[in-house]
């Protein structure tokens, strides 16, 4: 069983979500922090990492004795990272999407692989549960390798992940392959914005899916009625409160500092569950 | 020696594109003949990479010198490997850049 916290507008509250839910489900559940580029679930689930394992791309190295100067590698190239002004081309490692192609197409044997360190994958053993985050190297432009090692390291039956913000590809790697999404969304005008285009990418990837509104207010409706229009079901409302915002700028569980919301987060993961197994 | 400027549009306005990688057109100067020659940049709809496209392009019309506003790391280490010059300008049209280049007031574009 998979289940995705994402959002689209970031800040909207996805990891006090996937924390606290994790939290409430215990051993049974592996969180996987799938936000790579500021991976900070383990700043609630502490906890020593266990193990760490480098994630690396290969990427091409020219052999300059060897190359023709052809540009057979250079015009296969689809993300311009080698260029050529007549002899051995350049390479530029961040446009790299490591596809191997330019080995395959070159006539000469000129080109080899190495290893580009791209980020690295940490297991933590943390209180409540297992945490398994992923963390880009820095200057790495697409996360979504490391986004893959990192799911592909996470064991277990049961797991949530704590999407990256956005809508774009970062997103669509986490959500490949789970059974359920629960978007976390603010009463604002920017939160139901960025709410629809994950709506719509979700509707797209053909992905079940359920609304949580945080910091909700009861004068404010955006949210209900959007829901309402759309026909998404709201699991939950997480109330406007003074009291979880200072808990999380101590970095503690809401379950944990507040233990008056267990109940709330508990019935957000029953809802989410049942909604998986239906 | 043939120098390029980086024109918005069609170029046919005279106007510059401070966008190195993204500007449509290119103006290819020769400083011996005092012509100027239009060519469409074929990078400009590139998903990723750009400015090195762009860089490749600027290196195979014979140019010693580039003139635009901003160039990216990538693009200038390139055409510095090249051995192209790099002159970054605030000037909005050709002919004041032209001054400039023809003063020697221009000044080479560093590494952000």
């Amino acid at each position: 069983m998979r289940i995705a916290i994402a959002s689209g507008k970031g800040g909207t509250g996805k990891t006090s979500v996937a924390v606290n839910l994790a939290a409430i489900a215990g051993r049974s559940v592996t969180l996987v922090d799938c936000d790579v580029e500021e991976p900070n679930a383990h700043i609630f689930l502490k906890g020593a990492a266990a193990t760490t394992e480098t994630v690396s791309m290969k990427v091409p190295v020219i052999d300059e004795e060897r190359c023709t100067g052809c540009r057979t590698c250079v015009e296969f190239c689809g993300f311009n990272a080698l260029i050529s002004f007549g002899g051995a081309p350049l390479f530029f490692p961040d446009l790299c999407h490591g596809c191997g192609g330019c080995r395959l197409v070159c006539h000469a044997g000129a080109i080899g692989e190495v290893p580009r360190a791209l980020g690295e994958v940490r297991r933590i053993d943390a209180a409540p549960c297992t945490l398994v985050e992923g963390r880009l190297e820095v200057g790495v432009s697409s996360p979504v390798s490391v986004i893959k090692a990192t799911k592909a390291a996470a064991k277990g039956d049961f797991v949530i992940y704590d999407a990256p913000p956005g809508t774009s590809c970062p997103l669509v790697a986490t959500l490949r392959d789970v059974d359920y999404v629960l978007l976390v969304t603010e009463p604002t005008p920017f939160g139901l914005s960025d709410l629809r285009l994950t709506v719509e990418v979700l509707r797209q990837m053909n992905v079940e899916f359920g609304v949580v509104i945080n910091r909700a207010v009861k004068s404010e409706s955006l949210i209900h009625d959007y829901c309402h229009h759309e026909a998404i079901e709201v699991l939950g409302e997480i109330p406007e409160d003074r009291r979880i915002a200072e808990a999380y700028a101590a970095g503690r569980l809401i379950v944990d500092a507040l233990p008056g919301y267990r109940l709330l987060f508990r019935s957000i993961l029953e809802a989410c569950l049942e909604r998986v197994t239906a | 020696m043939k120098v390029v400027f980086t024109m918005q549009g069609d170029g046919r306005d005279g106007l510059l594109d401070r966008r190195f990688g993204r500007a449509e057109t290119f103006l290819v100067y020769n400083s011996e003949t005092d012509e100027r020659r239009l060519v469409a940049n074929s990078a400009v709809g590139a998903a990723m990479g750009a400015g090195l496209k762009a860089a490749e392009a600027i290196v195979a019309l014979g140019a010693v010198a580039l003139v635009t506003g901003e160039c990216g790391v990538k693009a200038l280490h390139a055409l510095q490997r090249a051995g192209v010059k790099v002159y970054s300008t605030d000037s909005a049209t050709f002919a004041d850049a032209l001054d400039d280049l023809r003063q020697g007031s221009l000044r080479e574009a560093h590494p952000a």
